[in-house]
């Protein structure tokens, strides 16, 4: 098969009508649409596996056997491709120009889609194919058209990732149920009617306990505390809390400015009412998610305030972290399932 | 303009239309009842709600309340550093290392000036304002002294529009001071214990006093490590 111009650019628009849909989906649309590409490649693989001889498990060996098939085919030239084994890691490069997926790797920044390497994905599939490894992939393009990519062994836990397995609805291989806003004020109005003085006390002990089984697990994987940060403030977007953005972190201090925009609980409090006498902060559930995540991190015991907020005046809500000094800090039997 | 409240569900929930900012509120209570924990919770609650709240501390040094503050979960360091947390230490005299002191704890000119100088800082903000306690500072001051400056302070007080609490100490000062005193103050709440000496309970009641007569209801109330201050129903209506 060669790939005439029309049929390249048929491609191209299949990618970026993947990218489009994907972008809509309000869950792991990144998951699924890497998910989508390794499949394509997969079925290749399938098809043609008593061509396929891979018999070096060098993640280099293995790729460029793949790409030889894919050259033998017309798809490319695998000349074009550079592939150098660094440690369990696979480097990539190419030119952009000699690349079939080059015009929507050109336009899908352009339209504000994410940007994915269905090279790369293709590589992933072989390599787990292989090494029966999940690999994760970066890829960046400089000023001259050159694509420099990294394919590595996946650390990443997928905890944002939501599956449906007829009607049993899980996120990270566990059960879970979707919570409609007007489920979760009914909940909160309800503990205001029986326990009023219990209320904040509740949401940042509830936001605590569940943010520090997955604050854990990602510090295991992760040895920079920024880094492993950033992830854990990624999950708090992916689950519809509020859009965070870290401000400052000072690990030594144990002090962080966080704020967020369109924060979950405030809306909650404009469409269904205060939870509270008086117009205050309300955002105990993310201060107590904060207040486990700096925790784990640092290990020692972090408080979390919430000095302004939008349900009251606030452009956004901000929140200040700092650590509970060694004399008031006691272990306390909470959290979820390590 | 917002209300206030104390922050303590059940107190609060008898003041339906909540405390106006201005009001002034006398607390008098026995030793060891909660008058600082109470003073904690209308703290904390006036963080929450964007207040400014400054603490003067009379009869513990400023770091028992943050230490009690801190063992809630709030924290202090960073409403202090927004200047939205202030403590006077009238407690140490010239051995501390706050920011505000009152040198002199027998000179209520002084505290004057001193508390006015802090009110002027916070100018145009939202403020609360805690003297704990504010009989300590009067124990040897004269009585005709006392009057004139709780009349003065308290007139400064609600044209400016600060939300003050005065706590003191039962048995320190004289009753009729106190009845006189009380005339002064928008809200009073009494604490102290009741029952058998074996079983004590804690009750308070919160009222005005009108024409002569102190017009309140009760509660029984208690206090957790977790929630602070948790009244129980209303238990009638005294007069």
């Amino acid at each position: 098969m060669k790939v005439n111009e029309f049929t390249r650019r048929l491609i191209n628009y299949m990618q970026m009508s993947m990218c489009k849909t994907m972008k809509q989906l309000p869950f792991s649309g990144s998951h699924w649409l890497e998910q989508f590409m390794m499949s394509t490649a997969q079925y290749v693989l399938d098809e043609r596996l008593d061509e396929l001889h891979f018999d070096s498990k060098k993640p280099s060996e293995a790729c460029r056997t793949f790409l030889n098939l894919m050259d033998e085919e017309g798809f490319l030239q695998a000349r074009d491709y550079r592939l150098e084994d660094s440690g369990e890691s696979l480097l990539v490069q190419v030119e952009r120009d000699n690349c079939v997926y080059r015009d929507y790797c050109m336009r899908a920044p352009k339209e504000g889609l994410p940007l994915y390497c269905a090279r790369l994905s293709s590589f992933q599939a072989v390599l787990r194919h292989v090494l029966d490894k999940d690999f994760s992939a970066l890829m960046e393009t400089d000023e001259r058209g050159i694509c420099r990519g990294m394919l590595f062994p996946a650390t990443r836990p997928k905890e944002e990732i939501v599956t449906r397995e007829g009607h049993i609805l899980k996120v990270a291989g566990r059960r879970a149920i979707l919570l409609p806003q007007e489920t979760y004020a009914s909940l909160f109005m309800s503990i205001k009617e029986h326990a009023p003085h219990a209320l904040k006390h509740v949401l940042y002990d509830a936001g605590f306990r569940s943010a520090l089984n997955l604050a854990r697990k990602t510090r295991i994987l992760y040895s920079d505390p920024e880094e492993c940060l950033q992830l854990l403030l990624e999950v708090i977007k992916n689950d519809g809390l509020g859009n965070v953005e870290l401000v400052s972190f000072n690990q030594s201090e144990g002090r962080a400015r966080i704020i967020c925009y369109d924060s979950f609980q405030v809306s909650v409090a404009n469409e269904y009412g205060s939870l509270y006498r008086s117009p205050q902060v309300t955002c105990d559930l993310l201060r107590g998610i904060f207040a486990a995540y700096f925790s784990v991190l640092l290990d020692q015991e972090i408080i979390c305030e919430e000095m302004s907020c939008q349900s009251v005046k606030g452009n956004y809500c901000e929140f200040l972290t700092m650590p509970l000094p060694n004399n008031l800090w006691k272990e306390e039997p909470r959290g979820g399932k390590d | 303009m917002p209300r206030a409240y104390f922050g303590v569900e059940g107190l609060d929930r008898n003041l339906e239309k909540g405390l106006m900012y201005g009001s002034q509120i006398m607390v008098e209570g026995e030793s060891g009842i909660g008058k600082t924990v109470l003073a904690g919770e209308f703290i904390k609650e006036g963080l929450r709600c964007g207040d400014t709240c400054i603490y003067v501390a009379c009869d513990e040094p400023p770091l028992a309340m943050r230490e009690h503050l801190l063992s809630f979960k709030v924290g202090t360091a960073a409403y202090e550093e927004a200047g939205r947390l202030i403590f006077v230490d009238a407690y140490e005299e010239g051995e501390t290392e706050e920011e505000y002191a009152l040198a002199d704890l027998r000179n209520l000119d002084k505290y004057f000036a001193l508390e006015t100088e802090i009110l002027r800082g916070c100018h145009g903000r939202r403020i609360r304002l805690v003297v704990d306690s504010l009989s300590t500072l009067f124990t040897s001051i004269d009585t005709a002294d006392i009057l004139d400056f709780h009349r003065t302070r308290i007139k400064r007080l609600r044209k400016s529009g600060i939300l003050a609490m005065d706590i003191f100490v039962s048995g320190v000062l004289d009753t009729k001071l106190m009845t006189i005193s009380g005339h002064l103050y928008n809200f009073i709440l009494k604490m102290n214990f009741s029952g058998s000496r074996y079983n004590p309970m804690r009750m308070m009641q919160i009222g005005k006093v009108k024409s002569q007569q102190f017009v309140s209801s009760r509660h029984a109330f208690t206090i957790s490590p977790v929630y602070g201050i948790l009244v129980s129903a209303e238990m009638g209506v005294n007069e």
